[in-house]
């Protein structure tokens, strides 16, 4: 067929000049600004090489932003995963009952983070939230969820798992229904016991969903912000302050556009290895079929 | 007016040339079936000659016009396509009038062109139906009134009826041939199958690899092929080709030095029934197997010369193991070593006189 | 295989239990935004309210310039709808269909940047916006979404599996190839196309990163920053009016779930793998 070789530029260019002035300058400027002083009032932007993340890796307050955010990763995506793979079990039958509880399971994840962090803002406050009631049904102190330097990072942890188990659940129960009906048949024939069925069958088949939503858990974790910006502003006593926030904090009311910039160099630097790993691994298909 | 010439076309995708240097001439008028089987380039030629595909080199005439360079839509051909390609969005009635639309004809002189085709292939009453909603059937008319209702110069059918079913394909078959004789249009027509070809063609374009074998009309196909490809291609079960060297003690000394295999019609050969034969080749023969038809019978049997397929009109032979047939000499073909038909005219090989045999098995 | 009644109850049981935990902080919050300020601020917490306070979405609402914020809400997530569809659908019609050079390398770029998300560029992009003189603006919110590469991802999966007949059928009828892409790669597409509306207009309806990071003045804020700035009104929290508020964003995203369930769980949960 004859096609004039220029119309398939003609149609991806409105596309393609998007991502080239919103996502693929900006990430060059980035590096650029990274490697200047620049405090976006004055007109000059001084090089000064690697100083930004010299400053960076020596203050303690940024150590602790990334030790901030790895914990809050690494523990909303284990929590995430395993409570959903459990109710996707649960859940993966047909009927109205099952189909209307996946939809109350899924339904915060469509909510606004907005209204999802002032919700449990209030279901968290310390003197009147609805939490420490039900702690206090079986005789527990009132917990300080969201004021407690020590289980602040657990609160938004919490809010974060809530939020994400509906769709986790359903990403695994379409990687269940994908699994072949004979081979639990051929599972069946061969008296195979529901716990090694689990081992042997189900879980390595549905090592795609899992691995897929580890990479998407990380990326959506790490780049956290509406709650913290909402909840917490970083604190009490920079406690629940991660990366995203401490970009935005520097960035937008310090004005320190370079070493925030650095800052966001590094959250560049993280999600490009997670993203490599993910086209990685889908490269090779961790695929039983 | 539309007769159809490739001049010599070539046909190349990335380093597999599919065609090479193919030069052919379609009658204005004919019902020409391109036959062989897949990956030999009739798809390609039928593409080539809609302009959905680009020849590498060569011409396309259509009428007195290069068309090489003509987009599709513009050759004045229509296509029904294997798998009928309906737009499911839209309804019969946008089906069919979709092309019509393409070429802006108003509206009341599409609507009376629509309904005189529907009523030819009896569609009238599905009109706002989607083609989801139709049987294979309806569906395969449907697509012939898209494809009847621009008046193109030609018509090209690739594959049409291979899904349909048994019943229908041959009710299909029978409609497409009156079709042709009603419109007078040249039909291009592509299958793999040969019984197909043979029933609906007068004209048989057989390929293979890219290159055409034969093209005639079908019984001088049949009777005539040109080589062992077509001779083998055409015909159920195929001919049987047997290499000369087989036949040693079976023919006198062979004078035609080209012939290097023999070949002959399966329902050529004659079971000896009696004691008097007809001249010809004689083998005492085992029977493996037997295929019962109905109307005939298929045997394949074990001789000093090999295997070979017999087909018979008379009564299956139950029963029996051991056979003598007789392969009359005026019925076989002669090919070369390339497989190229050796053309003779008298007995390529010295008579060893007439014996009969007294042995009747049967 | 049969199970016993007493493990059918407490089935029943655990479903209700976990419809409990995920379905009752919205009506604790529809519950709060009725009452009075005095009856938030009572332990043990009382469920309902004594009397359905309605005022408090009118003071929710008049604490703001919410029509504004509302009205820019339906303005950028519209906007950016539109806008997706006319860069989205060439695009997507383009990788699937067309063979040209570069294209691995332009597709390449379009799987990056599906991989980065707002909160990585929004600082350059912010200065960019400033000096373009777009910060504060409503097209500072809508142009950089103006594609998806998402979009572009799952359409394109569509289109590609539209059979090649189909085309060449079109193209024997002499349509022109504008027609084709509109008249039937997009009909066939209506179901992606609707999923692809969907997410996307919940999404950027939803959205409170880039309008809080974008906008400076309420001129050209959303619903959701406008929202969360309720709680800085007074000293205290008014938790009555923040839940009524939040009522407000909540309650068109609820009742268009309720409706189109199986469309949104669809859209939100694509992951492109089969």
């Amino acid at each position: 067929m004859k096609v004039a070789k220029w119309r398939p530029y003609l149609l991806i260019t409105p596309a393609i000049i998007v991502f080239l002035v919103f996502f693929i300058q900006p990430i060059f400027y980035m590096i650029y600004l990274s490697f200047h002083d620049w405090n976006f009032i004055s007109p000059d932007k001084t090089f000064v090489g690697l100083e930004n993340f010299k400053a960076l890796l020596s203050d303690p307050m940024f150590l602790q932003v990334i030790r901030n955010t790895l914990m809050y990763t690494f523990f909303t995506v284990l929590f995430s995963i395993s409570i959903a793979l459990l109710m996707s079990i649960w859940l993966n039958r047909r009927g109205w009952m099952y189909s209307f509880v996946q939809g109350a399971v899924f339904s915060p994840h469509i909510i606004s983070l907005v209204s999802i962090a002032m919700l449990w803002m209030w279901i968290m406050d310390a003197d009147y939230g609805l939490l420490n009631w039900i702690l206090s049904l079986v005789g527990m102190d009132k917990v300080p969820w969201l004021t407690d330097p020590n289980t602040a990072l657990a609160s938004l942890i919490i809010i974060a798992v809530w939020k994400n188990i509906g769709y986790y659940t359903l990403i695994i129960i379409a990687g269940l229904q994908s699994i072949p009906k004979h081979l639990y048949e051929a599972a069946a024939l061969d008296q195979t016991s529901s716990f090694r069925r689990f081992t042997k069958i189900t879980f390595p088949m549905l090592s795609p969903s899992i691995f897929f939503l580890t990479i998407i858990g990380i990326l959506d974790s790490i780049k956290v912000f509406e709650t913290i910006s909402i909840i917490t502003k970083g604190g009490p006593l920079n406690s629940t302050n991660t990366l995203v926030y401490y970009i935005y904090e520097n960035g937008f009311i310090f004005f320190k556009i370079g070493y925030a910039s650095a800052a966001g160099v590094i959250l560049l630097v993280i999600l490009s290895i997670v993203t490599l790993i993910y086209f990685k691994v889908l490269g090779k298909r961790v695929h039983y079929q | 007016m539309a007769k159809i010439q490739l001049k010599n076309v070539s046909k190349v995708y990335g380093n597999n040339k599919v065609m090479d240097d193919m030069n052919l001439e379609i009658q204005d008028g004919s019902f020409t079936v391109l036959v062989g089987p897949s990956g030999c380039g009739k798809s390609t030629t039928l593409r080539l000659i809609a302009g959905l595909e680009e020849v590498t080199s060569g011409e396309i005439w259509i009428g007195n016009h290069l068309v090489n360079e003509v987009a599709p839509g513009k050759r004045g051909i229509s296509m029904v396509f294997q798998n009928y390609a309906l737009y499911p969005t839209m309804t019969v009635q946008g089906n069919i009038e979709f092309g019509l639309e393409n070429m802006k004809i108003p509206k009341a002189e599409r609507k009376k062109m629509v309904d005189e085709i529907v009523e030819i292939v009896d569609l009238t009453e599905y009109l706002d139906k989607k083609p989801q909603n139709l049987s294979g059937g309806q569906r395969q008319r449907v697509a012939l009134a898209r494809a009847m209702v621009k008046k193109p110069n030609v018509f090209i059918f690739d594959e049409p009826l291979s899904n349909l079913d048994a019943k229908l394909r041959g009710q299909m078959r029978t409609e497409l041939i009156q079709l042709h004789k009603r419109l007078g249009t040249t039909f291009i027509y592509v299958t793999h199958d040969q019984v197909e070809a043979m029933s609906m063609g007068d004209e048989i374009v057989i390929l293979n690899k890219g290159h055409i074998m034969q093209q005639a009309a079908p019984m001088e196909v049949y009777h005539n092929p040109a080589n062992q490809f077509v001779a083998q291609f055409i015909g159920t079960p195929a001919m049987n080709v047997i290499s000369i060297a087989m036949l040693e003690g079976k023919l006198g000394k062979i004078i035609d030095e080209r012939i290097f295999y023999i070949g002959f019609r399966p329902e050529h050969v004659e079971i000896q029934t009696a004691e008097e034969t007809t001249s010809g080749i004689h083998l005492p023969c085992e029977l493996l197997t037997i295929e019962t038809l109905g109307s005939e019978t298929l045997y394949l049997v074990n001789s000093d010369a090999g295997q070979f397929q017999v087909k018979s009109f008379n009564n299956p032979l139950m029963n029996t193991e051991k056979i003598h047939v007789t392969i009359p000499f005026d019925k076989l073909y002669y090919f070369d070593t390339q497989g190229n038909r050796v053309y003779v005219d008298e007995l390529p090989f010295e008579s060893m006189g007439k014996e009969v045999r007294g042995e009747v098995l049967i | 295989m049969k199970t016993s009644l007493p493990i059918k109850i407490l089935n029943v049981i655990g479903l209700i239990v976990v419809v409990i935990i995920f379905a009752m902080p919205f009506i604790w919050m529809i519950s709060t935004s009725l009452k009075t300020l005095g009856e938030t601020m009572i332990f043990p917490p009382k469920w309902l309210p004594d009397e359905l306070i309605w005022e408090n979405f009118m003071e929710a609402w008049n604490s703001g310039p919410f029509l504004q914020y509302f009205i820019n809400s339906v303005i950028v997530s519209v906007g950016i709808l539109m806008l997706q569809f006319i860069t989205v659908i060439p695009a997507a019609y383009a990788f699937a269909r067309y063979e040209f050079r570069c294209k691995n390398i332009l597709f390449g770029l379009v799987m990056v940047t599906m991989m980065i998300p707002a909160q990585l560029i929004f600082l350059p992009v912010f200065l960019n916006l400033s000096e373009w003189r777009l910060l504060d603006t409503l097209w500072g919110l809508i142009l950089p979404f103006a594609t998806s590469a998402f979009g572009i991802f799952m359409l394109r999966q569509t289109f590609k599996q539209v059979p090649e007949e189909l085309l060449e059928a079109a193209r024997l009828d002499n349509s022109s190839e504008f027609k084709i892409m509109m008249k039937m790669m997009v009909p066939m597409a209506k179901p992606t196309l609707i999923t692809l509306g969907l997410f996307n207009f919940i999404t950027h309806w939803n959205d409170y990163f880039w309008p809080l990071v974008m906008t400076t003045t309420e001129r050209a804020r959303t619903l959701p920053v406008g929202i969360a700035q309720l709680r800085q009104v007074d000293g205290g929290v008014a938790w009555n009016i923040l839940m009524a508020g939040n009522v407000i964003l909540v309650i068109p995203i609820l009742i268009t779930f309720f409706f189109a369930q199986r469309q949104i769980i669809r859209a939100f949960t694509y992951t492109g793998v089969k």
